[in-house]
């Protein structure tokens, strides 16, 4: 039942807490790990939920979780000028979505890929395959034939590359 | 701490990364805290910044908060378990030190002689002082004395055996 609870909860919202995450912290994986940690202080939590307004009660978790992880960290979010977006207008004459709509996704994306191809190998195969194409391991497996635990071993260390990649990047702007 | 709520400017501000670090924690913080503000962010989070999550993340957080939640129950339970067997310990060790400590009996708690207690206590030998008694020799001169009885009993019992094996 709570388990029902709960890939209901992380289906429906994972996209949301996942965005306002990024948007604070603006790191791609410390972005998922601390969606996951909302989803835990949430499930850990719901005897104590009311009930009413889950979406707010979840973004004030994740905001919370974001606000701890930048004191831990000292992270400063003082954009500088390549980092800000321009402003996007509301009119846009033939009324098509404006050229920066989906810009972030594609920068996330971009910048996954670019991080994902500059590990060593194997993992930089596994990690493209895996983090940017988002296959399954057991997909990944078949593929080079070998285990799934190896797969999710190197996955696992690939992971941790692409971290201290992303990491570096964010302690250089 | 703001006790107003989030301007739509200030909102807009920080979608566009606007924000200097203060005002953005502040933001942040009043978020955390009003429902109403918390609603509003959920609800408004413009186009551009609706990030999709990737196809594993689902299946991942499910597994990580299962194995978080089954850890703490087992430490929760192991905690427990640590806690009472360590009291058991701590309460062998206490009983322990305090027979250690009272090896020593001061002649002031000695009970007077002609006392049931004394009947026990063979500490004074007639004519002389009462000397400083150990409760180990007093261990000690009653097992010696089972163990005389015990070697007592049986050589007269394998003497009888004796006898009945003659006749």
């Amino acid at each position: 039942m709570e388990t029902m609870v709960l890939e209901r909860m992380v289906g429906q919202y994972q996209n949301l807490i996942f965005s306002i995450c990024y948007r604070i912290v603006g790191d791609y994986f410390e972005a998922q790990d601390l969606t996951q940690e909302t989803f835990l202080a949430a499930y850990r939590n719901l005897g104590s939920f009311d009930g009413t307004n889950e979406k707010a009660w979840l973004t004030r978790i994740a905001t919370n979780k974001c606000l701890d992880y930048q004191k831990q960290a000292a992270r400063r979010l003082i954009p500088t000028e390549d980092a800000s977006l321009h402003a996007i207008t509301d009119s846009c004459s033939d009324g098509t979505s404006p050229p920066e709509t989906h810009y972030i996704e594609k920068e996330v994306r971009q910048q996954l890929y670019q991080t994902c191809s500059s590990l060593k190998p194997p993992y930089n195969e596994i990690a493209l395959e895996y983090f940017y194409q988002e296959r399954s391991v057991e997909e990944i497996a078949k593929k080079h034939g070998k285990n799934k635990k190896t797969i999710q071993t190197q996955i696992y260390r690939a992971r941790d590359l692409l971290r201290q990649h992303y990491r570096k990047e964010a302690d250089a702007v | 701490m703001r006790n107003t709520h989030i301007t739509d400017a200030e909102w807009f501000r920080f979608w566009q990364q606007q924000l200097g670090e203060e005002e953005q924690t502040e933001l942040l913080a009043h978020v955390c805290d009003c429902e109403w503000c918390s609603s509003k962010m959920a609800d408004g989070i413009p186009r551009e910044w609706q990030l999709t999550a990737p196809a594993y993340f689902k299946r991942e957080t499910v597994q990580y908060v299962k194995e978080r939640t089954r850890l703490q129950r087992f430490f929760d339970r192991r905690h427990l378990q640590l806690f009472t067997y360590s009291l058991k310990v701590g309460a062998a060790m206490a009983a322990a030190l305090l027979l250690l400590l009272r090896i020593e009996l001061p002649a002031a708690s000695l009970p007077e002689p002609g006392s049931r207690e004394n009947a026990w206590i063979e500490s004074t030998v007639p004519g002389q002082d009462q000397q400083r008694f150990s409760i180990t020799d007093f261990l000690n001169d009653k097992t010696s004395h089972i163990n005389q009885t015990l070697n007592t009993f049986s050589s007269s019992f394998f003497h009888k055996e004796e006898i009945n094996d003659e006749k």
